[in-house]
């Protein structure tokens, strides 16, 4: 059977179309996810926390799932926002205090056993929550279609983070890879790795509110694993991981439009293809 | 801070374990030798003048930041840096991103790995490597620089290249360096002072 070319641009196109007209408050969000997420995933590598940035957003998302259970509503009946919030804030903080607590050999278990206790809390406050299925569920599976502009002063934030990878990243790679020469040199150990968890949980934070944890683990996870994949030193790999994060951002809804299924499935599949072909092509590595 | 100096210099590696007395007193453009067996201490009393460790009794006067270059690669195979990147690390932020570039490109001259700037570090030999964070830490502009066995897996002309531009860099910059090192000969010609920490089994520490 020869594939209608034709066909399929025409989908594209409107695709775009009706992302650009409809949807567009979701794409510019994913955007914005798409510009810090990859770039922190890839330093959690360098800092051995890739074990935390899996763990956290579930555990964002299990303070939200508690908050969501709680008799708070606002005068139209929904959700408070400022609970959410605050269950979002105290499920990052919880991951991130918790999973510090772990290192090297304990922290495969000791994450994994946070990360499988945040799905179970996930799935209690699911079922007890009154909008278990208004509200948790689309999240959960990244049916985010439906995010309006109102949301999104407050995911500009998420350039703070971004800024910070651009202003820390010196100290942060420093510590990482020579911690002593940098502490030597006048480099604050604890500081980076403060001002990292910082930047790591309120980026997470901030997605996973507005995105749940299935496109910010995929936006978080995907493009970093690729770019270390292929052997990149770390220039080339932060430029990777950048460039492939904005193609899923970009690609994850286009598809998701076209294939009538979650922008987190979406952005999940459009990460992995884009991860796939730049590796493909190699466009440019250092022998 | 223009001068380091050690007087009666006592540090504890580990409980019951005593390195010291020591005393030395280093001079802008001084290069000081650290010798002594194996366990005896050198690198727990690099690490003092690093300020990374303790000083369990006497009196010691260092620079706030030092460049240290330390025995091992440290945590250096979890970040796949190229050797230009290593280099802009420790690099001071002074000057244009160019003169900055050129900078780092005449220090992998000097130590002997001109062109090799944009390799990862993890495609270069362990001498080679030992090479990249020799040139990093001139790279820098602490007054102070500390190498423990920096120069290790370097072959023998390319030790003595290194104490030879050591020596150099020290007497034009002003700068002072510490050494620890098991191949003393190659640093004669660069060394203003040596000294020899006691074998351990010996009892005196």
């Amino acid at each position: 059977m020869i594939p209608d070319v034709g066909a399929f641009f025409d989908q594209l196109i409107e695709a775009h179309a009706v992302l650009w007209n409809e949807f567009l408050p979701a794409w510019v969000a994913v955007f914005l996810a798409a510009t810090v997420l990859p770039q922190l995933g890839l330093h959690a590598s360098f800092r051995r926390q890739t074990l935390t940035t899996i763990a956290l957003p579930q555990c964002a998302f299990a303070g939200m799932a508690i908050a969501l259970t709680l008799p708070i509503a606002d005068a139209h009946g929904e959700p408070h926002p400022t609970a959410l919030l605050i269950g979002v804030v105290v499920g990052t903080g919880a991951g991130l205090l918790v999973t510090s607590r772990f290192r090297r050999e304990s922290a495969t278990l000791g994450v994994a056993a946070c990360f499988i206790a945040s799905l179970a809390v996930t799935e209690v406050a699911r079922a007890l929550s009154p909008f278990g299925e208004t509200r948790l569920e689309p999240l959960l599976h990244g049916e985010v279609l439906g995010l309006t502009a109102a949301k999104l002063p407050v995911l500009a934030f998420l350039l703070v983070p971004a800024v910070m990878t651009f202003v820390e990243r010196r100290a942060w790679l420093a510590t990482a890879a020579y911690p002593d020469s940098a502490r030597a040199a006048g480099f604050s150990i604890e500081r980076a790795a403060l001002g990292f968890a910082g930047a790591l949980g309120f980026a997470v934070t901030l997605a996973t509110q507005a995105l749940g944890p299935l496109i910010t683990s995929g936006l978080l996870l995907l493009p970093a694993a690729f770019a270390r994949h292929r052997g990149n030193i770390v220039g080339s790999a932060e430029t990777e991981a950048r460039v492939s994060g904005w193609l899923a951002a970009w690609w994850g809804p286009v598809a998701a439009v076209m294939l009538d299924i979650p922008v987190g499935p979406g952005v999940v599949a459009a990460a992995v293809v884009v991860g796939a072909v730049m590796r493909a092509v190699r466009v440019r590595n250092v022998r | 801070m223009s001068r380091l100096s050690a007087a009666e210099l006592i540090v504890v590696p580990s409980p019951g374990v005593r390195v010291g007395p020591v005393s030395f007193v280093l001079s802008p453009g001084d290069l000081l030798v650290l010798r002594g067996p194996n366990g005896c201490g050198k690198t727990t009393l690099l690490r003092t003048l690093a300020g990374l460790h303790p000083v369990e009794s006497g009196q010691l006067s260092a620079p706030s930041a030092v460049a240290y270059v330390a025995q091992g690669p440290q945590d250096e195979e979890q970040v796949p840096l190229g050797v230009d990147e290593v280099l802009g690390l420790m690099q001071a932020r002074t000057g244009s991103a160019k003169s900055r570039a050129d900078e780092r490109r005449t220090v992998l001259v000097g130590v002997g790995l001109d062109g090799r700037g944009e390799r990862r570090l993890s495609t270069l030999s362990g001498g080679e490597r030992q090479r990249v964070r020799f040139a990093a830490a001139l790279l820098s502009t602490a007054p102070l620089l500390l190498f423990d066995e920096a120069t290790s897996a370097v072959d023998d002309e390319g030790e003595r290249r290194l104490a030879d531009l050591l020596g150099t860099y020290l007497s034009t910059t002003g700068r002072m360096a510490v050494v620890v090192t098991h191949r003393p000969d190659a640093w004669t010609k660069s060394s203003t002072a040596t000294v020899v920490l006691p074998d351990p089994s010996r009892g005196h520490r």
